[in-house]
């Protein structure tokens, strides 16, 4: 019987598996073992699982490099600590670039989780804000509204969708006065938060045209390329696979032609992944209606998607 | 705010210590806060007499929440605020009622996230469960705050005549903790608890 933390102690307190004698024995042991191998260890495991959730994501190669030399710089940091040499903070900021349904706000999340746990943010939490979050009505309250977010951003990353709409009203328009406060106190905080603005390919480019000190601003670009369509059909594999579906090798080709439609058809607006869920999704609701008039389903005839669910997917 | 704690056995007088001593330093009334085990908080306005005669009592297990008071100590020419949190008292037994061992789970944890803590033993009647065997509540307690280094053990019910020669006793058992001898009832040895206070606020 051994407990990792204090919370499982209190849990067996309150179900009466362990008496109070018992639990101060466990917490002092727990307490005095602090930063010793077991929690190294602990912590360690956790990180290898947020990088295995991470790579689990599929495509977004320049995310995943980008993220394993953060972990190796902070890890080499700690080593230079302890032969006394020099370290310097990193400045983290970053913009995302791509295409809707590419993936941003998903690595937003993961990064926060990664962050927090090797050590560069103390809370490690994401606030995820537009521009109605920053912008304010009157003259003034701006400044006042974005600092606002700011502060409770401290200790984790102030994630900024949809960014260029800070920029584009035109001269008198309140936004270019949000940028201004964010450029400032990711100068000033550079160690306790991380500002990561998001947003499409072509919008963000002429938003950074705007005020020429953004672009060197954010050390970090990352680039979220379109998915081809072998991953989106990986990515469809992998959402039927988690909803516990599966796929015939016809219904596969089937999709492929119905994604590659898709990417042709409507180029713009291609919502890429988000694009596949609600196919899936579609699909799905195909199958539930095409099942209900049997009388009697086997285990095998709920999981299957047959070409003929994908067909009636069209919009 | 520093938050100081009262943890010890059942009916070791906490409660009585708590009110006593928010006396001491200069309240007539309190705010009691308590906040139950599923989190839920409710506050209320006592006169220290209606306090007394309300949440202190002979049974064991009297208080099973965990209340809090503010108090304020004069500190050279300033006032501090400081917080002083009564506990449920935590036994040696697995107590068979549920509240009751939510309520030590409770203390438990407050006791790791506490800035100061009092241990209160009862004097009177030390022979028998402490000085046989060190695997008490009071050891572990002992154990657990020594290496926190911010500890105190406050001997209670001096005023029995059963605790006069248990001082020294306890002393003994508890070498490194510093031993303050008090009676809650008749707030005898509250001026070394009020400096003890002040030296950690």
């Amino acid at each position: 019987m051994s407990y990792v933390w204090p919370q499982d102690v209190f849990l067996a307190i309150e179900k009466g598996d362990i008496s109070a004698t018992q639990a101060l024995k466990c917490l002092h042991e727990m307490d005095n073992t602090n930063g010793s191998s077991a929690k190294a260890h602990h912590s360690q495991k956790r990180i290898d699982e947020i990088l295995h959730e991470l790579d689990n994501l599929i495509g977004l190669s320049e995310v995943k490099k980008i993220v394993r030399e953060i972990y190796a710089f902070i890890e080499i940091q700690r080593r230079r600590e302890q032969e006394k040499l020099n370290t310097e903070p990193l400045v983290l900021h970053m913009i995302f670039k791509g295409n809707p349904g590419t993936g941003k706000t998903t690595v937003a999340r993961i990064m926060s989780k990664f962050f927090c746990e090797i050590g560069v943010l103390t809370r490690g939490h994401l606030i995820e804000v537009e521009r109605a979050d920053l912008v304010g009505e009157y003259i003034g309250h701006t400044a006042q509204k974005t600092r606002e977010q700011l502060k409770k951003a401290y200790g984790g990353i102030l994630f900024i969708d949809e960014a260029y709409s800070l920029a584009r009203g035109g001269e008198k328009d309140f936004g270019k006065e949000s940028i201004d406060v964010l450029v400032k106190a990711m100068e000033d905080h550079k160690n306790e938060l991380i500002l990561i603005l998001a947003g499409y390919q072509k919008e963000m480019e002429g938003f950074l045209e705007t005020n020429p000190g953004l672009r060197s601003r954010f050390p970090i670009h990352i680039d979220f390329p379109d998915y081809s369509q072998q991953e989106l059909l990986r990515i469809a594999e992998r959402m039927f696979l988690t909803r516990q579906y599966s796929l015939s090798p016809d219904t596969q080709s089937v999709l492929l032609k119905l994604l590659s439609s898709h990417q042709n058809s409507v180029s713009e607006n291609f919502g890429n992944a988000r694009t596949v869920r609600n196919i899936i999704e579609k699909a799905i609701r195909r199958q539930a209606v095409r099942l209900m008039t049997k009388a009697s389903t086997t285990r095998q005839e709920l999981m299957i998607i047959e070409p003929a669910d994908l067909l009636e997917v069209k919009q | 705010m520093r938050e100081f704690i009262i943890v010890g056995r059942p009916n070791s007088g906490k409660t009585m210590f708590t009110l006593n001593f928010a006396a001491y330093v200069g309240s007539k009334a309190v705010d009691v806060t308590f906040r139950s085990y599923d989190g839920l908080m409710t506050c209320r306005h006592f006169s220290i007499e209606e306090a007394k005669s309300q949440l202190c009592g002979m049974a064991l297990h009297k208080t099973r929440s965990v209340q809090s008071l503010i108090l304020k100590i004069a500190l050279g020419k300033t006032s501090v605020n400081f917080k002083i949190t009564d506990t449920c008292g935590i036994a040696e037994t697995i107590h068979n009622d549920e509240t009751i061992r939510r309520g030590m789970a409770q203390t438990l944890s407050l006791l790791r996230c506490a800035d100061f803590i009092f241990h209160i033993v009862d004097a009177s009647c030390l022979s028998k469960e402490n000085a046989n065997h060190s695997n008490s509540i009071d050891h572990e307690i002992y154990n657990y705050g020594v290496v926190r280094n911010c500890y105190a053990i406050l001997a209670n019910k001096i005023d029995l005549p059963s605790a006069q020669g248990n001082i020294d006793k306890l002393a003994s058992l508890f070498p490194r903790g510093n031993t303050i001898p008090v009676s809650a009832l008749y707030s005898q040895g509250f001026k070394e608890v009020k400096t003890c206070v002040a030296r950690n606020i």
